[in-house]
């Protein structure tokens, strides 16, 4: 069930119908319900996984925190990640990497929904559990509820134990917050114009050949715009969904665009992975305090993990390692982030999205090799293709090499619009849904309903309605 | 303190509720008005189609049919021919029921109409399936009287929310997926201005292969056309049968389906089937049934003079 349809829409208007005005001990057991149905809906293979990992995982925490041993630790974590490694790896690791051909493949298999996520977020509370920053939760319900909670489940974020756990502990004795549900939809409507008013649009793009540099340079730009809003509007969504319900999850992103360097990128982005990696795989491998060597290494590695885990694809390995590089490059030669100046923040600024904008196209890319034709064909051919602009025509060619229909152009150009907007104003404000805050009630009112009716003229809410991250 | 969270959830609900009430009456001017500049699907190159019957005065003569009407007739040649106000009604193949009980409003003294068979789709059951009268409510306001009781909940979402094009989306997403799907031929920036497939803008040829052709003859979707058929003609209009055009290939059926039709539709089909095939594959566009614009061009003139032999 995707979050952007009209079945979820009913699904969540019974939730919250069911467990808004509720209390009680039978208030976490309707919420294991609603979680349980919503994962049902992707298929019963994958519930029965995802029910023997949580169990094992359960028993895991358990068992760890009796007994912190390190080879307890080693095994149940390999057994954690089996399924994963399995589902997502297998034939990229006998066919890509090995070369033997694949003896079983699961290509055509239905990967269970969320996997890379609930794997991650459940080693993660085993990791937690081993070195003793959280206590093994003993209540079963709590935990299943921490796996599996519905609107984090396909995409994320990955929670954290200490956060989540301690509500939903104290889920049945919390009443209903009319601020929080308030605030919870202003995140869902946000979340809903970036995913369908300006991801979707830009996810239109499809260039028609590999020749034109400066199409390709526009596609690479309008998919950096994509994937942003595709993901933020996907972590808005599932926040906000989390927060009418009463529970409060970790947001995802921190206007990653605007960061000065790789480095602050991806404190700002993905920020639950990003931190998950670095404290379940950085700091484990020694972290910055070691040798520059062991730094080096350890940073290649956790961007390789990174790269990894976003797809079985040489691609991604690449695309993780080139931002490792860059990280320990600007670890070594960098200047200190917090005594730069404005010149040098803002060429900060251009170097990182830069560096970015052409690492998505490895990302987007379906091999390698298209990936280094496409830059090659952006690096050697922009110009030429600019200066070949001569009249309206010429223009209009341009724009139809983007495979963009004149109705999808428009909605493209309303997609880059209301992101410039959405940056501008967000800017301002420490919470992003402040863009709301008015002190007089209409003029809050008109905005959700400006907003509205962007996302009903110009948003695809049923053509679009998966998530890119949704495939990771 | 607890008469206070019940009066805030209360309270919630009813903005809640309120909101999605105003958000569902303010979205209707707003996507009437957007409808055209950003809508490229099917059911709207429909619609534009419609209109331009609308616009039609005086006597005019109307293609109808499947595919094989917007790649197999030219209106705007059979206009200069005839020196008749005519358009191309022709879309992806479909239940025959849309097809003429939406042109059914705008049919006059004088008309005539040119109803071509797709062999498979007129002689499926098509024409009862619950696609059809969801599709004949959409496009024929009237016809929603007359759908199944069944259909009905279907229905309240799909036609009487259809003005509210977007958040019908977001409700009823599967069958907007089939209806209002940008596909690469039906899309209302490939219509002309008489309902012709504007050649320039299509892609290029494909390669075709030779097609056996089903000659099956479903008695109760005869009578369903000799039903329209008959109240065209009350109303003053000619009503003539056409083939497809197909690339042709032998089939032992094709004698006792021509009886068949002769016997059901008399003078009204003309010429014969295998009048209507072509044998050379170049003459086709991307499948058996399409043609290309030289192979249009011989179609429109065969029709021009079957006509002429009639009148």
């Amino acid at each position: 069930m995707q979050l952007i349809s009209f079945d979820f829409f009913v699904f969540f208007l019974l939730a919250m119908a069911v467990l808004l005005g509720m209390s009680g001990k039978l208030k976490r057991w309707c919420l294991l319900g609603f979680n349980l149905l919503f994962y049902s809906f992707a298929g019963l293979s994958g519930l029965l996984l995802f029910g023997l990992f949580g169990l094992f995982s359960y028993g895991l925490g358990l068992v760890l925190e009796r007994n912190r041993k390190k080879w307890i630790l080693c095994l149940g974590l390999a057994v954690c990640l089996g399924p994963l490694l399995f589902y997502k790896y297998f034939d990229f690791l006998f066919g890509d990497i090995l070369g033997l051909g694949n003896p079983v493949s699961v290509k055509g298999w239905a990967v269970p929904m969320g996997i890379s996520f609930f794997t991650f977020q459940g080693v993660g509370y085993v990791h937690d559990v081993y070195r003793g920053k959280c206590k093994a939760e003993g209540s079963f319900l709590n935990y299943f509820i921490f796996l599996s909670f519905f609107p984090c489940i396909s995409s994320g974020p990955i929670n954290r134990p200490e956060l989540l756990l301690p509500q939903i502990r104290e889920y049945d004795k919390k009443g209903f917050s009319y601020e929080s549900a308030v605030k919870g939809m202003e995140y869902i409507l946000l979340g809903l114009l970036l995913k369908s008013v300006v991801a979707s649009a830009l996810g239109k793009i499809a260039p028609l050949s590999q020749e034109n540099g400066f199409v390709l340079l526009l596609a690479s730009i309008g998919y950096t715009i994509q994937i942003f809003c595709d993901f933020c509007g996907y972590s808005y969504i599932a926040f906000g969904l989390s927060k009418v319900l009463g529970l409060e999850v970790v947001q995802n992103f921190d206007r990653p665009y605007s960061s000065a360097s790789v480095g602050e990128f991806w404190r700002r982005w993905h920020i639950s992975l990003s931190s998950w990696l670095r404290d379940h795989v950085y700091i484990p491998l020694g972290g910055s305090r070691c040798s520059t060597v062991r730094i080096v290494a350890n940073t290649l590695i956790t961007f390789l993990i990174s790269g990894i885990w976003h797809g079985a694809n040489m691609t991604f390995v690449v695309w993780g390692l080139l931002h490792g590089l860059l990280i320990v490059l600007e670890r070594l030669f960098g200047r200190k982030e917090k005594k730069t100046g404005i010149v040098s923040r803002v060429l900060g600024q251009g170097y990182t999205l830069l560096a970015v904008n052409a690492l998505w196209i490895l990302f987007a890319a379906p091999s390698l090799s298209y990936a280094l034709e496409s830059i090659r064909s952006i690096v050697c051919t922009t110009l030429p293709c600019l200066l070949s602009v001569r009249s309206l025509g010429s223009i209009l060619s341009l724009i139809r090499q983007l495979g963009l229909s004149a109705s999808e152009f428009i909605q493209a150009l309303v997609g880059v619009f209301t992101f410039l907007l959405y940056c501008i104003f967000t800017k301002k404000h420490n919470e992003p849904v402040n863009i709301f805050a008015s002190k007089r009630v209409v003029f809050r009112w008109i905005k959700y309903f400006v907003i509205a009716a962007v996302i009903l003229i110009f948003g695809a809410l049923g053509e679009e309605g998966s998530f890119i991250y949704a495939n990771f | 303190m607890r008469i206070s969270k019940k009066k805030s959830l209360l309270r919630f609900w009813c903005k809640l509720l309120a909101a999605l009430l105003l958000f569902l009456v303010l979205s209707y001017p707003l996507s009437l008005c957007t409808d055209h500049i950003l809508r490229n699907g099917y059911l709207n190159a429909y619609e534009d189609k419609l209109r331009i019957l609308a616009q039609t005065e005086g006597r005019k003569t109307m293609f109808v049919g499947g595919s094989s009407v917007l790649f197999g007739l030219s209106a705007e040649q059979y206009e200069a021919l005839s020196g008749e106000k005519t358009v191309n009604m022709g879309l992806n193949a479909g239940p025959y029921d849309v097809y003429l009980s939406s042109i059914e409003p705008y049919i006059g003294e004088g008309d005539t109409v040119i109803l071509a068979l797709e062999f498979e789709a007129y002689g499926s059951e098509w024409y009862k399936m619950d696609q059809t009268y969801l599709d004949l409510a959409h496009v024929t306001k009237g016809y929603a009287k007359s759908i199944p009781l069944r259909l009905l909940p279907e229905y309240c979402f799909k036609t009487t929310l259809n003005c509210y094009r977007r958040a019908y989306t977001l409700m009823y997403q599967q069958v907007q997926s089939v209806l209002d799907d940008d596909d690469q031929l039906y899309r209302r920036d490939l219509v002309n201005d008489h309902g012709d497939v504007k050649q320039d803008r299509l892609t290029a040829p494909k390669e075709v292969e030779a097609h056996q052709v089903s000659f099956a003859v479903k008695e109760e979707s005869m009578t369903m056309i000799l039903d329209y058929v008959a109240r065209y003609e009350e109303k003053g209009a000619k009503v003539y049968l056409i083939h497809p055009p197909c690339y042709w290939v032998e089939n032992d059926e094709l004698a006792e389906y021509e009886e068949a039709l002769k016997n059901c539709f008399g003078h009204r089909v003309l010429g014969k089937a295998s009048d209507w095939l072509f044998t050379e594959n170049h003459c086709f566009y991307d499948t058996p049934y399409h043609l290309k614009p030289s192979g249009i061009q011989q179609r429109t003139e065969y029709l021009y003079e079957l006509i002429s032999q009639e009148n």
